[in-house]
């Protein structure tokens, strides 16, 4: 299998555009698909920004540097665009905290997992009442399992700035545990 | 040794979270976003491509005779703005360029007396405006 570099060098030198476009969008849908679901919850909204930040990518994978590893600038992309929906919903007014927890729990008995527990809804709802930056660095470092450096590119903030970030989400979720 | 760092960190921050929430919990909170339509992924990157080729701008090929015509327009449209423009700067710049030295006496002549009768009359209606002091009048004229 081809790396990024070499897709991307390909792409930006008019060779098989499509086809390796399709490659890189192969190789990396998955990850930034189950992302931007972790925030918002919906598939046909994970969906949509999903394809969103895939144009752009389209659109600017030209002038990609590879100054960044290609993931890094795809989620940072799948960050931006992902807050910019969520910013927007909020705009609209559309409230989907309490509709979120019976989508999950709704979900969690379709699948093979085991029936939703009172500690997933509590995990849920402490993860939504967490600030979204908060929200996407907490899912980053521990769902994903990237580094601070790399969240951090991810974010716009530095390493420290990640950090404090991820540590004040687990604060927040502790005290929201211990609370109710 | 960096990186061993950044794993240690890493296990760190797990254990935390799974002393928070269960390993089990987790695992299916990140299932459940996991969770897709059959066979989404297989048909994303086509229907991704084809959004893409519905954002792509339209470029309009047109035909050797419709480009000999856009560019006739586009001459005909500059020329004639051309020959305006050259047309009047030149009428003006004659304008200008008429000095009393290049009117001969007797065409000087002949408009003063074709003119006389006008000078008459802007004399005596000052000359008989009834606030106008007739003094003052005649000492203007003398001077």
């Amino acid at each position: 299998m081809q790396s990024d570099q070499e897709l991307i060098l390909q792409f930006q030198q008019s060779i098989q555009r499509e086809q390796n476009f399709t490659q890189l969008v192969k190789k990396h849908q998955a990850k930034v698909y189950h992302q931007i679901k972790r925030m918002v919850n919906d598939h046909d909204d994970a969906d949509d920004i999903a394809q969103m930040v895939w144009i752009k990518i389209w659109n600017k994978l030209d002038g990609f540097k590879m100054e960044s590893e290609f993931s890094t600038w795809l989620f940072r992309i799948a960050y931006n665009e992902t807050l910019n929906f969520i910013a927007k919903q909020k705009r609209q007014g559309s409230n989907t905290s309490s509709t979120d927890i019976l989508d999950y729990e709704n979900t969690a008995s379709h699948t093979d997992a085991p029936k939703s527990s009172e500690i997933q809804i509590k995990l849920d709802q402490g993860i939504k009442q967490l600030p979204e930056k908060q929200q996407f660095v907490f899912m980053l470092r521990y769902f994903e399992e990237l580094n601070y450096e790399k969240i951090a590119s991810i974010t716009g903030t530095t390493i420290g700035g990640a950090k404090a970030n991820y540590h004040q989400a687990i604060k927040k979720l502790e005290e929201f545990v211990k609370k109710s | 040794m960096e990186q061993k760092k950044i794993d240690t960190a890493l296990e760190n921050d797990q254990l935390m979270v799974e002393q928070l929430f269960s390993k089990e919990a987790l695992a299916n909170y990140d299932k459940s976003a996991s969770e897709v339509p059959a066979s989404y992924f297989e048909a994303f990157p086509e229907k991704l491509q084809q959004r893409i080729a519905n954002n792509k701008p339209k470029v309009f090929f047109l035909t050797p005779l419709g480009k000999m015509a856009i560019a006739a327009i586009f001459l005909f449209v500059v020329s004639s703005t051309f020959i305006f423009l050259n047309n009047s700067v030149s009428k003006k710049s004659a304008m200008v360029s008429i000095s009393m030295q290049d009117i001969s006496n007797d065409e000087i002549e002949a408009y003063v007396d074709a003119n006389e009768w006008m000078a008459d009359i802007d004399w005596s209606s000052e000359a008989f405006k009834p606030d106008t002091e007739v003094e003052q009048f005649y000492k203007d004229s003398i001077d």
